[in-house]
């Protein structure tokens, strides 16, 4: 086996069990995930609940159509514009203290 | 045709990066190196909550150590954390099936800005506030 073939199975390997490691951390409360969608803590943010499902749904959409593809996909400038409005909201809502 | 020492140093390259990686991911697992506060925002004036409390039990031993720290949970910490991830994978699975380093879209290092920057002027936005 060639290093860089080593290195390939490794490295995927890797970032797998960092993934794995964060996400059950994630799951046990050993990474908190304590008011997410709140400003404060105790105010309810919907800001904070788009950006989460605009994000999530960006994700997964990006995922399946580059391993359709096979490649890197291009994401149109709509979908940036959109990604980045949201944002706005976002940062919007947290400057204006909600 | 590729030398002994070349091949020689391309071994040495790969275990000492590997070994690298495992001894981060050893430290991570038994909490030597923290993760509690990965997704928290510094603690900011006496409305902020907690990290812990009911529905995040204070946990133990090797791979969940207990929590600490204050401040709660940042969306944009989160989005750049999942983002890196997900882009970082599937660089890697797509250049090693390619079998050479593939472009990245332009679109693609936008949204990864446009996500980085929410999380600087976000960190900004706090700052203001405390």
């Amino acid at each position: 086996m060639s290093p860089a073939t080593f290195f390939e199975y490794f490295l995927q390997i890797w970032l797998a069990a960092l993934a794995a490691v964060i996400a059950y951390r994630l799951l046990t409360g050993g990474i908190s995930l304590n008011g997410l969608f709140s400003m404060d803590g105790n105010r309810f943010s919907p800001e904070r609940l788009q950006l989460f499902i605009v994000t999530l749904l960006m994700i997964v959409a990006y995922a399946e159509e580059s391993l359709r593809t096979m490649q890197m996909a291009p994401i149109s400038n709509e979908l940036v514009a959109f990604f980045a409005a949201s944002h706005a909201v976002y940062l919007g809502g947290k400057t204006a203290g909600r | 045709m590729q030398t002994w020492a070349a091949f020689a140093m391309e071994w040495i390259i790969v275990v000492f990066i590997g070994l690298l990686a495992l001894i981060i991911l050893y430290k991570i697992w038994l909490g030597t190196i923290d993760l509690t506060g990965l997704l928290n925002e510094a603690a900011s004036g006496p409305g902020s909550a907690p990290v812990g409390g009911p529905g995040n039990p204070p946990a133990g031993g090797p791979g969940n150590p207990p929590t600490s720290g204050g401040g709660k949970a940042s969306m944009s910490r989160l989005q750049l954390l999942l983002f890196t991830f997900i882009i970082a994978g599937l660089y890697l699975t797509l250049c090693f099936e390619a079998g050479e380093m593939i472009a990245i879209p332009n679109q693609v290092l936008g949204i990864l800005g446009i996500s980085g920057g929410s999380y600087v002027v976000s960190k900004g936005i706090q700052k203001s506030q405390s």
